[in-house]
């Protein structure tokens, strides 16, 4: 063991005796050698002894650890390195029309992504990516620069763009094999398929509607890989993609094809700005082909408009128009009134129904009700449908499905009403929040600090009833009639309750009480309460987009909108514009004119509008609201001139100060002329008791295309509202524990 | 009994070997039918590419625009449409009424 630690010293010497041929003098023979002879410590063997023992140990704990200890890591660790799991990608399901053709089918496409800190590129081979990516050479630059680390070059890529630019060669760039859509129908189908996002998502049509069957699940397998990236061994269970099932849909792409062709060219030669077709299958009621336009290509996406998304189809509602007749005469002859030769007289082809005329375009004399549908006459429809009571007719349009949401699981299939409603309910919620009225506020003794100028909901009511009574020819004709009050559930819509049940005793006319759920877009039931009850006259008491649409349900009920009458926030041109016609002869109160006519209108047109110091539309100045919204400032600036009056010219007022103004207000017709509101509302004045001022109203009319006053100045009866006013007024006091003011409060 | 050992060792060198050689194979047929797989996908994919493509080639929407642009050619209305009665089936039909 002694050579352990020993260099062997006789190393050159042995050299040197292999020089020389013959062993010299000096040279020694190793077994011979002096230095072994003399003796090493024993230290130095149990040193090295010792040595190689710890370095077994060290093998040996090394070994534990790797094998016991922390095995499970190194397994992982292992498996790392040569196990891949892989992800089996689950293709889409194919839309399919009835007869098999592809409607959408998913089709590979790559993608190609890039590292731009690995990109090695010079000049020219960039601007050739550039040019094959469909970029601007600054385009890709940018692109480039917004991460070092990975970048999409161009998602879906049609095949030979992929080709082309791996085939470049160029370090850093990658491909990534995705599935991209692809529509063969092209924009004819495009609003029944819909389309997917680049994740591939439905995004609408079909393609949302039935997003879960449609997508599939991926699976997962895992495998070894060798030292070349192959496949060489399955280990674990791999978890099969499951695809996308197939939809067949019950369109026929050839009619379908053909549905588009004719609304793309009806459009186009009536200069319309959209149309839809719907094609059902008249005995199953399948549909075979829906279509509108404008339309879309599916595949190209960019800088589309809500117009050409818009499946116009099932979204937008429209009146039925002539279509209706034949289901009149169906019903007609289904219930045994008329056979298809029963003559209908319809000549002189007009007839006057409550007050509205109904016309033929081509008047005609006596008709078959075979004719009466061929000729599409409306007199003899209107003839026909008369003989109905209200009930069984909506029963008609409610078993045929009008008015019912389509049963079609389409995306945006919704009644016509969700529009309105989205995009009024903000104007909804601010009115709601001013519209709040107390109309025993009135009484200036209790209410302080409220000033309900010109009328509360109380003197409206009182007024309408008025009206009405004047129009049966005294207000004793009202005994037994019916009035409903349609309103709006709010306080404001209640508010006229207590004066139109007082009213109701007195008169003995019945008061139907009618809520319609704010914001009012869905009145459907109280309009068929109304249908049911046939009440003589309506109130509207409505806010916003309750009135037009209350409207609208009268007339698709056929209540007569002459024997409506709504309060004055049902009475303004956003109310009935919409309606147009169909509000013909609907009335509604109204505190001041509308039009341009007046002084103070033309004032403001010539001094504001002219100089472009304008800041609304034009056109709206002098409408309803317009004119009543300068009343109320009118109003405010002359309490402060008249505070002003007393309390010092050209001071700044305070709150009790121009209280007094409001309850001072002296505005007789010599003022309100010189103010230029001469006839826009009448003479107002004011008291420390009474906060009202005047209750003057008159209502207006809309003959179709504007309003037109058709009463005279109405003023609500003191002697019934003055008598409420002070019970309501004191029940309040008493509630709250306040006492009426003194002669001498009102001075101050 | 030295010479049991020695023809043990032979044996299990040998399979040892066989072994080697057998996990080898398996390994690259393994490859080889994933890669075969794989195209069979390819191919499927491709085929489901093709066949929409030849459909949306086929469309009618592209046959009425090359039929227009490039044929000049007008659908057809009543206005421009000719009927032609052929007398022999007139005839024909008339007698298979009456018969």
């Amino acid at each position: 063991m002694s050579w352990f630690g020993l260099k062997p010293p006789g190393g050159p010497k042995k050299s040197a005796a292999r020089s020389g041929a013959t062993p010299s003098a000096r040279s020694v023979n190793y077994s011979t050698s002096p230095l072994l002879a003399s003796k090493t410590p024993p230290w130095r063997s149990k040193f090295l002894v010792a040595l190689v023992g710890l370095s077994f140990c060290i093998l040996l704990g090394r070994a534990v650890y790797v094998q016991i200890i922390g095995t499970e890591f190194f397994l992982k660790q292992g498996e790392i390195r040569y196990a891949r799991s892989l992800t089996l990608p689950a293709s889409r399901g194919r839309i399919l029309d009835r007869n098999g053709q592809i409607l959408a089918s998913s089709v590979p496409a790559s993608s190609l992504w890039a590292i731009p800190k690995d990109l090695q590129a010079d000049k020219a081979e960039r601007r050739q990516l550039a040019k094959l990516i469909g970029m601007t050479p600054q385009e890709l630059e940018g692109r480039l620069d917004d991460n070092t680390n990975f970048v999409w070059l161009k998602r879906l890529a049609d095949d030979q763009v992929a080709k082309d630019v791996l085939a470049l060669n160029l370090k850093g760039i990658h491909q990534l094999r995705e599935y991209k859509r692809k529509y063969p129908e092209g924009e004819a189908a495009t609003h029944v398929v819909g389309f997917t996002n680049v994740e591939d998502r439905g995004q609408d049509g079909i393609e949302l509607a039935f997003e879960k069957d449609l997508a599939g699940r991926d699976g997962s397998r895992r495998v070894i890989k060798d030292r070349l990236g192959r496949v060489v061994e399955d280990i674990g269970d791999s978890v099969a993609p499951v695809d996308g099932r197939d939809i067949t849909l019950s369109i026929d792409s050839k009619v379908q094809f053909f549905a588009y062709q004719r609304i793309r060219d009806a459009v186009a030669e009536h200069k319309a700005q959209a149309g839809s077709v719907v094609v059902l299958d008249a005995q199953s009621g399948e549909l075979l082909a829906l279509a509108n336009f404008p339309s879309y290509s599916p595949a190209d996406r960019r800088n589309l408009s809500g117009a050409q998304l818009r499946n116009r189809a099932v979204t937008d509602t429209f009146e039925p128009g002539s279509t209706m007749k034949p289901f009149i005469a169906a019903w007609a002859m289904e219930s045994g009134r008329v056979t298809p030769n029963t003559v209908i007289p319809t000549a002189p082809g007009r007839m006057t129904l409550t007050g509205s005329t109904i016309t033929d375009a081509h008047p005609r004399g006596d008709l078959t009700v075979a004719e009466v549908i061929q000729k599409s006459s409306n007199v003899g429809v209107v003839k026909m449908a008369m003989q109905f009571t209200p009930r069984e007719m909506w029963e008609l349009y409610a078993q045929v499905g009008f008015g019912q949401k389509p049963q079609i699981g389409f995306p945006g299939a919704v009644t016509g009403r969700l529009r309105p409603y989205k995009t009024w309910r903000p104007i909804e919620q601010a009115t709601m929040s001013y519209g709040y009225g107390l109309s025993a506020s009135q009484d200036g003794n209790v209410f302080k600090w409220n000033f309900p100028l010109m009328g509360s909901y109380w003197t409206a009511a009182d007024m309408l009833i008025q009206h009405i009574g004047k129009k049966e020819g005294g207000l004793d004709k009202l005994k037994g009639k019916k009035i409903a009050l349609v309103y709006h559930d709010s306080p404001f819509g209640k508010e006229p309750m207590p004066l139109l049940d007082e009213r109701s005793k007195m008169h003995g006319f019945e008061l139907q009480k009618i809520p319609v759920t704010a914001p009012g877009v869905e009145q459907k039931s109280a309009w068929l309460q109304v249908r049911q009850s046939k009440p003589d006259y309506v109130l509207l008491w409505g806010w916003g987009v309750m009135n037009s649409t209350a409207l609208k349900e009268a007339q698709a009920t056929g209540y007569p909108r002459d024997k409506m009458y709504g309060v004055w926030w049902a009475g303004a041109e956003p109310d009935v514009k919409d309606v147009g016609e169909g509000a013909k002869g609907y009335n509604a109160l109204n505190l001041n004119t509308s039009g341009q006519s007046p002084k103070v209108i033309q004032d403001i047109l010539k001094l504001v509008h002219d100089k472009g110091q304008g800041t609304g539309p034009k056109e709206e100045v002098g409408t309803v609201l317009y004119t009543r919204g300068l009343i109320i400032q009118m109003l405010g600036v002359e309490a402060v001139r008249r505070a002003q009056e007393r309390y010092g010219k050209g001071k700044v007022m305070t709150g009790e100060q121009v209280r007094w103004g409001l309850e001072n207000l002296a505005l007789d017709q010599k003022k309100l002329d010189a103010l230029g509101f001469s006839g826009v509302m009448r003479p107002l004045s004011t008291s420390c008791q009474d906060h009202m001022g005047s209750t003057w109203a008159r209502v207006h009319t809309w003959d179709g295309a504007k309003w037109a006053f058709s009463s005279d100045w109405l003023q609500a009866d003191e002697q019934i509202i003055k008598p409420m006013v002070t019970a309501a007024a004191d029940k309040y006091a008493a509630e709250k524990k306040l006492t009426r003011r003194t002669p001498a409060d009102c001075q101050s | 009994m030295t010479r049991l050992n020695v023809l043990l060792l032979v044996a299990l060198i040998i399979s040892s070997l066989y072994l080697v050689r057998v996990s080898h194979d398996s390994r690259r047929l393994f490859a080889e039918l994933d890669r075969a797989r794989n195209e069979e996908r390819l191919l499927d994919s491709e085929h489901e590419r093709l066949r929409s493509e030849k459909q949306s080639q086929a469309t009618p929407l592209r046959v009425e625009k090359t039929a227009r642009d490039k044929l000049a050619m007008r659908s057809a209305t009543p206005a421009v449409t000719q009927y032609v009665t052929y007398a022999q089936a007139a005839s024909g039909s008339a007698s298979g009424s009456e018969r």
